[in-house]
């Protein structure tokens, strides 16, 4: 067995730890996406740092 | 990808929930700070047009004084 079919500790080997992570980080940036285009509609149609 | 190997040691069923309620918190207790702290955002909701929040600062644009 190679290193990289080991499973650890949480039943999870690299690959998929790895997949988890990709998709976590995809999901943060699309969530950073949309928090900034509130934050930019917010800016300009409310008295928010007016 | 950095730290991609995290799940390996966390389980995600933890540490998932624990990052999402991280943000969610802080951006939650951001929001509340802004709305008890000041008292525009509350006119704001009940009604208040944007340029009557802002009219000091339009009277700011014609006549530079200070503002406090």
């Amino acid at each position: 067995m190679s290193d990289k079919d080991k499973v650890w500790p949480t039943g999870l080997t690299e690959a998929e730890s790895e997949e988890i992570h990709r998709h976590l980080i995809q999901g943060t940036q699309i969530f950073g996406m949309i928090a900034a285009l509130a934050h930019l509609l917010a800016y300009l149609y409310s008295p928010w740092l007016k | 990808m950095i730290y991609g190997k995290i799940w390996c040691v966390v389980k995600p069923s933890v540490g998932i929930p624990i990052f999402l309620s991280a943000v969610a918190i802080a951006s939650f207790s951001v929001h509340l700070a802004i709305t008890t702290n000041t008292t525009w955002v509350k006119e704001f909701l009940n009604g208040k047009p944007k340029a009557a929040a802002t009219a000091p600062a339009k009277a700011d644009a014609t006549t530079p004084a200070v503002r406090t």
